[in-house]
């Protein structure tokens, strides 16, 4: 037998437990900042524990106009870090920069070109290149100058943000040069706005242009139209299935999965598995008739069809695999109280299936539906 | 069935024997594999020498009321993200839980020497539930923690963080 001298005296803290059950008690804490900092700052073991949860999601707010401009953190600030420190730029594993501006990576007073090796997702807000907030943006790239936040960065997926109607372009030459570099490890894209055909148009356009040459290992794109985005417009939410349909014939997207994610309420959508089913066929419908009118053989249709997904924001929201290791739970959060408060308030938006399924032609019926395809 | 109740004999670490429904003790995975390691040697105690005997009263609670549920799976991944999620605490649990915290620590260490995967579970969603919403100050206030920062140090952190500010 093991002789047990036990020193009685020693009462059981919290700091007593070993490393691996703090990590759990962290694990089990909300996984944002405010609930993070502040343990952070408790003691020296419990820093070296939660640190790497706090440095997992990294965000910048550069912030623009009047807004008060944050620093880089001065452990950004030079390559030559002290080992403590290295562990932390390890931890991140999401940088967000919202909104990312040129003007601003290139004043930061660092002597390196950042480098995160565990990077794994880039969310940034495009606000930053919109000409109507910050003058001409082009002002700052188009000389060659590289982004210093950006340029060594090799995420797996990148987010893009538009908060507008789309007056925030995806024009190639409002895009920093530095971004395009890289494309070629990007495996998803992630774009968050509001359904409207100028942002759908411009996607497309820069998509075609400055992404698929160069994306190489990109196998899925998402469109999420964020309520959160919609609650500042009113007018955005007709014809979404048109974009949808739209997008999902585009042939710049041909190669791609595509998901679209929406908080399917007003009018024609909403939280019943028959509308969403609704939204599908008609898509797949319209779909199967203008890419059979282009020439495609039927199973090449089929196999196009298999790889859209038309899923309400509530399911999303619940389905890990669509937004783990790229949203904050922050931001999830938001979602999933969104999704259930438009579940409560919308019934009066009923679609009536039995009003759709007994037309022929019946996608070219549905509301909102104006273009021409064939 | 006209079969007595199987038990098993655990030894804690204050040499106190505790007769336990097999139902019971099965709940500690480690207990388990103990038995079914020792067979069929009837009478034989396990050790559980970093268990004490006020601990394992409390833990054998736990057990015994939540000894119909389905055990969770042997290999459930350890380094889950499942545990993350925000399952809440049931109120049973909540109301078991309500110790005082040097208790607290030693049923945490006891779940996790015991390999009670669910109970471990609950003991540190509720230390997290403790240090949710406090300062700095509050946090080591409530776990009699000593700061250790220097002054240089606290603004070092202060600067490092700077961008998780609200």
């Amino acid at each position: 037998m093991v002789e047990i001298t036990s020193t009685e005296t020693d009462k059981r803290g919290l700091e007593t437990l070993p490393v691996e059950l703090l990590i759990q008690i962290i694990e089990n804490l909300p996984q944002d900042r405010s609930s993070l900092l502040p343990i952070c700052r408790t003691s020296k073991l419990l820093r070296e524990v939660a640190s790497t949860y706090l440095w997992e999601h990294l965000t910048f707010n550069p912030g623009f106009r009047n807004k008060k401009t944050k620093q880089l953190p001065s452990i950004l600030k030079t390559h030559n870090l002290h080992p403590e420190n290295k562990f932390l730029l390890n931890s991140v594993e999401t940088l967000s920069v919202h909104p990312h501006q040129c003007q601003w990576c290139n004043t930061l007073e660092t002597d390196w070109d950042i480098e995160l090796p565990n990077l794994k997702t880039l969310d940034i807000n495009l606000l930053g290149y919109n000409t109507k907030f910050i003058g001409d943006p082009t002002d700052c790239w188009s000389v060659g100058q590289p982004c210093r936040l950006l340029r060594n960065l090799r995420p797996e997926h990148i987010i893009l943000r538009v908060e507008g109607k789309g007056e925030c372009d995806f024009h190639m030459n409002k895009m920093p040069p530095i971004l395009q570099q890289m494309w070629g490890t990007v495996k998803t894209i992630t774009l968050v706005s509001c359904y409207s055909n100028a942002i759908f148009d411009r996607f497309s356009e820069f998509f075609t242009s400055t992404i698929a040459p160069k994306a190489k290992n990109l196998d899925a794109l998402t469109f999420v139209f964020d309520p959160l985005y919609l609650k500042a417009l009113t007018d955005v939410d007709d014809g979404l299935d048109v974009n949808i349909l739209d997008t999902s014939v585009n042939p710049t997207f041909d190669k791609y999965h595509l998901t679209f994610v929406a908080k399917l309420s007003r009018r024609y959508f909403k939280y019943s598995s028959e509308t969403q089913l609704y939204m599908e066929n008609l898509i797949r419908y319209a779909m199967e008739s203008i890419l059979l009118g282009k020439g495609w053989n039927k199973d090449d249709v089929k196999k196009r069809q298999q790889m859209i997904e038309i899923m309400p924001l509530q399911q999303w929201v619940h389905l890990e695999d669509g937004w783990k290791d790229k949203f904050s739970s922050t931001e999830v959060v938001k979602w999933k109280a969104m999704a259930e408060d438009a579940k409560r308030s919308h019934s009066r938006f009923r679609l009536k299936w039995n009003d759709y399924k007994n037309l022929d032609d019946g996608w070219a019926h549905a509301p909102g539906y104006s273009g021409g395809y064939m | 069935m006209s079969e007595k109740k199987q038990s098993v004999i655990l030894q804690t670490s204050d040499d106190e024997q505790f007769t336990v429904e097999k139902v019971v003790a099965e709940r500690s995975a480690m207990i388990k594999s103990m038995m079914e390691d020792l067979g069929d040697q009837e009478g034989q105690a396990i050790p559980l020498p970093n268990v004490s005997s006020s601990v394992l009263t409390k833990i054998l609670e736990y057990c015994d009321h939540h000894k119909n549920e389905p055990l969770p799976a042997p290999d459930a991944n350890d380094a889950d993200d499942s545990r993350r999620k925000t399952s809440e605490i049931g109120d049973w649990d909540a109301r078991w839980i309500q110790v005082d915290q040097e208790m607290l620590f030693e049923i945490i260490l006891a779940a996790n020497y015991l390999d009670i995967k669910p109970l471990l579970d609950v003991g540190c969603k509720t230390v997290a539930n403790m240090i949710k919403g406090k300062t700095p100050e509050e946090i080591r206030k409530l776990f009699n923690i000593t700061n250790d920062f220097t002054p240089e140090e606290e603004e070092q952190i202060r600067k490092e963080n700077e961008w998780a500010e609200e």
